[in-house]
């Protein structure tokens, strides 16, 4: 497999703030990568970074060779919050990503928003936290795209539409493309990774295969992580 | 690409515009009505509703450009707009584009809006357009005293209508921009603030300074019975020295006479706008592809 996204010792500070440190690693072509770790250990940051959203002190992204500015077509990607307007319905939001994206599959996106029970024709104002998070899961599922970034897409929702939210991105993934999900609720979505990255204050603490890890710890990734950011317990040492 | 990012903008504006242009037209028809048949008081006060409305199309749609650069560049749709597969340059025409079509488009409305406010008064006459016609009589009059022809002058006019698009623009865009930035990324929406009043700073110094320095002025002369305008090499400044600073209540004929059968006025503060303008163009298209989101 070859890289698909390598980041190479990216710093990125804010005034005194450590945003994220030094950080290095590679994402193969069909690999589920978990950027994991505790709120405001830098994945946003990270993932921001690697969007050209932000731009680093130092240190290089590349995306299939590319700087960010100019791989945007290649990603798919999910912010942490919404990016549409609030008055926008979704059916305007098709209309642009059809008008944007030549890779954008419409009739699946409303196929999704079906799956969903969600009206095309209902502005996003209107819709619960939960009901915005799937829509816009629609619309960046329905991209087809090597690579998906998708920043906790299951933030402040009840389990309930966690649960289908997970499902809808199992389903409507394409399996050659490599994923890149955040979040700091590991065990609803462990099973998904094939790897997992921890951050930790800004440094990437454990970078591991997710069987590897289950393989020498006899322990779930979410048991890992608790343990790791446990502090007080004496956390156990990455590898 | 660039086609539909001004296409997007321009669905956005047309949903804006569903809301103005029915209020608009109301004020306007019912000043029509109200004033054109002579209604006492109500006829006055939907008159002057009319004429506040006018006077406020084209400052409320450039303050609406403002505020769609900020929220699809710098809130959180700026997430979409800055992911976009389109380059730098292209998000920042697109904004020129659309933000000059609005401009036209609230232009042309106002124009529209000041004919019908002229013909109000002449319905209950029944001269309908009597006062446009004498409108047209006093502009004639003007440019034959100024020695210009009308297409000229309509060029001149044109000119100073894009001119004032563009430094606002200029202006707005570059505040926001660098001010979003991560020098002021501290400052939350005080950023944008802080380089207004520091840019407005350099743009009066700078006026002062190329008063000073930059030989152009435009020179107002008696030519026979008007007046006739030339852009000429030289400072405005020196005049006004040779000519003294004693007395600030002279009429025009007596500053004449003073300056000896014409007067100089510095460009130097437009040439230093246009020079803005430039700048702003470069500047603000070059951070627009270093963008730090907050």
């Amino acid at each position: 497999m070859s890289k698909l996204l390598e980041i190479q010792e990216l710093t990125r500070r804010y005034g005194p703030r450590r945003g994220v440190e030094n950080i290095s690693f590679a994402l193969k072509e069909g690999e589920i990568v978990g950027l994991l770790g505790p709120n405001g250990c830098g994945k946003t940051t990270l993932i921001k970074l690697v969007m050209g959203l932000l731009q680093p002190d130092s240190g290089s992204v590349l995306i299939q060779g590319r700087v960010p500015r100019e791989a945007h077509h290649l990603i798919s990607y999910l912010p942490e919050n919404t990016y549409l307007g609030e008055w926008m319905a979704m059916e305007e939001a098709f209309r642009i990503f059809g008008d944007f994206y030549a890779d954008f599959d419409r009739a699946k996106a409303e196929r999704m928003l079906g799956e969903f029970q969600l009206d095309s024709r209902q502005p996003l104002k209107t819709m619960s936290k939960g009901m915005q998070e799937k829509a816009h899961l629609a619309l960046v599922m329905s991209r087809h795209v090597p690579l998906y970034i998708l920043d906790e897409p299951m933030s402040g929702i009840d389990p309930a539409a966690r649960q289908s939210i997970l499902d809808g991105i199992l389903q409507n993934y394409n399996p050659g493309s490599s994923l890149l999900l955040s979040t700091h609720l590991i065990s609803d979505v462990e099973m998904l990774f094939d790897r997992v990255v921890f951050l930790d204050d800004g440094y990437v603490r454990l970078d591991r295969y997710v069987e590897d890890l289950r393989a020498e710890e006899g322990r779930s990734v979410d048991e890992y992580f608790r343990r790791l950011y446990a502090p007080a317990k004496g956390g156990v040492h990455a590898s | 690409m660039l086609r539909k990012l001004i296409a997007l903008d321009m669905r956005a504006f047309a949903r804006q515009l569903q809301w103005i242009a029915p209020i608009y037209g109301l004020l306007l028809l019912s000043a029509l009505l109200l004033r054109g048949f002579n209604l006492p008081v109500v006829g006055v006060v939907a008159y002057v509703l009319a004429l506040i409305g006018t006077a406020l199309l084209i400052p409320a749609v450039l303050v609406l450009g403002i505020v769609r650069y900020y929220r699809h560049l710098y809130s959180h749709q700026g997430y979409l707009t800055h992911t976009l597969p389109v380059t730098a340059s292209q998000r920042y025409h697109g904004k020129l584009i659309s933000g000059s079509i609005m401009y036209a488009a609230a232009t042309l409305m106002a124009l529209a809006g000041v004919a019908v406010l002229m013909m109000t008064k002449g319905i209950a006459r029944g001269d309908v357009f009597g006062k446009i016609l004498v409108f047209f009589r006093g502009v004639e009059s003007i440019l034959a005293y100024l020695n210009i022809s009308s297409f000229a002058a309509a060029l001149f006019l044109l000119g100073v209508w894009l001119v004032i698009f563009l430094s606002t623009f200029a202006l707005y865009s570059l505040c926001i921009t660098a001010g979003m930035g991560r020098l002021f990324s501290r400052m939350g929406m005080g950023g944008p603030f802080i380089v207004y009043l520091l840019v407005t700073l350099i743009n009066q110094v700078a006026g002062v300074v190329s008063f000073l320095l930059i030989p152009l002025s435009l020179r107002i002369a008696v030519a026979g019975d008007g007046i006739r305008l030339k852009i000429v090499v030289g400072f405005a400044l020196r005049q006004l020295l040779e000519m003294g600073f004693k007395n600030q209540q002279m009429t025009f004929d007596e500053l004449m006479t003073l300056g000896g059968g014409y007067v100089d006025f510095g460009l130097g503060s437009i040439v230093i706008g246009l020079a803005f303008i430039v700048f702003s163009y470069f500047f603000t298209k070059r951070q627009l592809a270093k963008v730090n989101l907050r």
